[in-house]
């Protein structure tokens, strides 16, 4: 179903929306723009393409509390934490934010193992995304099977063309969301414009990548030189893992005392150099060669097998923010080279 | 506000007791008063300050013996200059200057622990609770804001 | 720029040519507007991949811990050269493995600064005298050279560097008057908003440890942060262990820091670290008289003591 929607009604759609939900959006603190639960409209940024730290946040806290535990009556009394009651809303999250957690999907939800926390989380969440008009120079998604206006995984999406959205509802849930006297029955004009914006921005972005070709030349460069130039100057410092919106690793500790405490989970990442250290002392990923080299092959050649889907989405973030500027799109042009 | 009662921890030299017969090895600790020994001031490292004020005191003084007569001969030298270096950074983020204190006791000066120790409670009662270094826990399970 | 990119270019070249270095660390052209990578060089062949310019920004001596099998040349601006003194100092170098290619610098370009002061997405940012040149979609402008370098930079007392085996240009003017200047600004503010400041900065760090990874002066092979035995700070985004975090490391630093501002451009939530540790090298100064990485063989200001003096602590 589409609709539209002016953009001088979308400050009272998403007043409506705060009533019944809890909203989380792009909000700027400090000048920088991550998602945020917001009190009102305003809080939202409306110029930022992509977030600094990614929304993986939001069903993924990087800390986050798995049960308390306290002395009483000469045991032990444990509390676990408290499920989210209340119905969420993500409001403007971008296509390969989507895409990321579709991946995040397969670890935390899968037949086998359900991540009681992540699940909750996901299930009550409807996810309102926005179209990317003017995708950033450091933008790829188009290289690795994504796109701007990619739908997928979406419960409503929205397309800016000019003075209002185009608004898509692509689940229950997001037709629920367009029941609103200010949402409207499109025009020609409004479809095409939307036609217009996507093919505008898709001209932006770079071509797809051929992976399979990436996958096999990783698997057949195990022992290849061509780590050593990059790992040569990576600090190990894992911004890219902590603003990847795909990464998922973490690190469970117990904090307190033995009269009280937390088990807690936070993200971890496979770049420092205790992620693989063993009690013994052995270390099977000893030295940055090792930790890029894994980093890259998980993402572009074992998701693909274990998860059915790559490890990457094309955001750009690692690219943004590399202390060093590594550019793993440098590295897909290398590999997806024919040799 | 009137149940609040200052919590404060010394770090104290076994030394240093020597130069102050009042306080005997096995001494009555005043309310509010937690005692850690430490075989030289040299020993305490700096984060354990750190850790001691976010575990909720409200204030700490760390005695050490005065200079040449450190028992290990250069623990309290040592001392001297981690404990200036952190009480400056202290305060530069927040904590006011009279939370954390240091002292030197010698042998001329029995009595003074009583003194410093009071003195110290008293500061701290003058401050009220320590708001500064933030509160032990973990936010609950939301979204972390940044 | 030119000239120096030339210079570094031959030197380079030179030295792997006659074999008197195994690598050389140095810069190359980065993939988006205002960077340079830092990059590794063993081929005579790859030194024309060298280049300097304003986005120079990193820390080479960073990358100097663990070559020291090799005889190894670093393309050295003032900071990076106290790093490599304050090193030395702590024995974590020989200078004998050492070919320091000195750079006199004259500040590196503020990445975060300039997209906000530009109309749209920037495409393109060059230096021109006193200016920098800042295009993008539609648009082109000139900013103040002054108003768009990094912090640490515009306070910098040392853009020269202080040791080296060539210098490949005239050292650079110090115009900095007073290095502590921000340090004193937030002296002067009462407890109240310091501890505010302090606790707004903390509030932004996701404990990725970038801040350490970028710092040539954090080599511990096991980091505080990373015991067990005890534990010493919470280890998630809580308030009291980011605050935590920020204080202990910048303690650690004490008397070794060189305000290279590494730190700060690592950190992807541009928490304001040079102010954190500015703090801890005016402190060692004005207790102490120390100043880190500019002598050699002086010993850190927390290894020694002198018996007579009075830090006063109390």
């Amino acid at each position: 179903m589409k609709k539209t929607i002016a953009k001088r009604d979308v400050a009272r759609f998403l007043a409506r929306l705060l009533e019944d939900y809890t909203v989380y959006a792009p909000t700027r603190v400090a000048e920088i723009v991550s998602f945020r639960q917001i009190g009102s409209p305003n809080d939202v940024d409306w110029d930022t393409l992509v977030t600094r730290k990614p929304p993986k946040e939001v069903f993924f806290p990087q800390t986050e509390v798995l049960f308390s535990y306290e002395q009483a009556d000469g045991g032990l009394a444990l509390r676990s934490t408290e499920a989210v009651e209340t119905e969420r809303i993500v409001w403007g999250i971008r296509p390969c934010d989507v895409r990321a957690l579709l991946v995040q999907d397969r670890v935390f939800d899968t037949p086998d193992a359900r991540d009681v926390y992540f699940v909750n989380k996901r299930e009550k969440t409807t996810l309102v995304g926005i179209g990317c008009n003017k995708p950033l120079a450091t933008c790829f998604c188009t290289s690795l099977g994504g796109g701007p206006f990619e739908k997928q995984g979406l419960d409503l999406f929205l397309t800016d063309i000019g003075d209002s959205y185009l608004a898509e509802a692509l689940t229950g849930r997001g037709k629920k969301l367009l029941g609103e006297d200010y949402f409207k029955k499109p025009t020609k004009a409004d479809l095409k414009a939307a036609q217009e914006v996507e093919e505008a921005a898709l001209a932006r972005l770079p071509q797809p990548v051929d992976t399979e070709t990436v996958k096999q030349r990783l698997d057949e460069m195990i022992d290849s030189p061509f780590w050593d130039e990059i790992q040569a100057v990576c600090l190990g410092c894992g911004v890219c893992t902590f603003l990847c919106p795909v990464c998922h690793c973490f690190d469970i500790v117990d904090e307190g005392s033995a009269a009280c405490g937390q088990r807690i989970r936070n993200w971890d990442t496979c770049q420092y150099c205790v992620y693989t250290l063993e009690a013994s002392g052995h270390n099977p990923r000893p030295s940055g060669r090792e930790r890029v080299r894994q980093r890259l092959m998980h993402k572009l050649s074992y998701q693909p097998v274990t998860q059915g889907r790559l490890g990457c989405v094309g955001c750009g973030r690692c690219v943004q923010l590399c202390p060093v500027n590594i550019d793993i799109r440098q590295t897909l042009a290398e590999l997806g080279a024919s040799a | 506000m009137s149940d609040w009662h200052p919590k404060i921890v010394v770090f104290l030299c076994q030394w240093s007791l020597k130069s102050d017969s009042e306080w005997a090895r096995r001494f009555h600790q005043p309310d509010g008063v937690r005692v850690i020994e430490v075989p030289c001031s040299g020993r305490v490292n700096p984060l354990l300050l750190l850790s001691t004020v976010q575990h909720g005191a409200d204030g700490i003084l760390v005695v050490g013996c005065q200079p040449e007569h450190c028992h290990y001969k250069e623990g309290n030298y040592v001392g001297r200059r981690k404990f200036a270096t952190l009480k400056s950074f202290l305060q530069y983020v927040g904590l006011e200057e009279r939370r954390v204190q240091f002292a030197w006791l010698g042998e001329t000066d029995r009595g003074r622990l009583r003194a410093l120790v009071d003195g110290l409670l008293q500061d701290v009662r003058e401050l009220g609770p320590m708001q500064e270094l933030a509160v032990r826990g973990v936010l609950p399970n939301t979204v972390c804001a940044l | 720029m030119q000239e120096l990119t030339e210079a570094i270019q031959r030197e380079a070249k030179r030295l792997l040519d006659s074999g008197e270095v195994d690598v050389v660390i140095g810069f190359t052209k980065g993939t988006l507007p205002m960077r340079a990578a830092p990059v590794v060089i063993r081929k005579a062949a790859d030194s024309e991949r060298l280049v300097w310019g304003p986005f120079c920004e990193n820390n080479l001596a960073r990358y100097l811990r663990g070559v020291r099998d090799k005889r190894v040349a670093i393309v050295a601006k003032g900071c990076d050269t106290r790093s490599i003194v304050a090193l030395i100092n702590e024995h974590q170098l020989e200078r004998e493995k050492l070919y320091i290619i000195g750079v006199p610098c004259e500040g590196m370009i503020d990445r975060r600064i300039v997209p906000r002061r530009a109309p749209g997405e920037v495409t393109s940012v060059h230096q021109d005298g006193d200016e920098v040149v800042v295009e993008g979609d539609g648009f082109s402008i000139r900013l103040p050279r002054s108003e768009v370098l990094y912090r640490s930079c515009a306070a910098c007392v040392h853009p020269n560097p202080v040791i080296y085996d060539v210098l490949l240009a005239e050292p650079v003017e110090v115009t900095s008057g007073d290095p502590f200047a921000y340090v004193r600004q937030i002296e002067e503010k009462p407890a109240a908003e310091r501890a505010a400041y302090f606790a707004s900065e903390a509030q932004r760090c996701i404990r990725c440890y970038a801040c350490r990874q970028a710092c040539p002066m954090c080599y511990c092979e096991e980091c505080f942060v990373d015991h067990t035995a005890p534990r010493w700070m919470e280890t998630g985004v809580t308030p009291a262990g980011q605050q935590a975090w920020q204080i202990g490391r910048a303690y650690h630093l004490v008397g070794r820091c060189v305000n290279c501002g590494a730190c700060e451009r690592a950190c992807p939530t541009e928490i304001d670290l040079v102010y954190l540790n500015g703090k801890s090298s005016r402190t060692v100064w004005e207790l102490f008289g120390f100043e880190a990485g500019v002598e050699v063989d002086k010993p850190p200001p927390l290894a020694v003591f002198l018996p007579d003096e009075d830090p006063d602590v109390s």
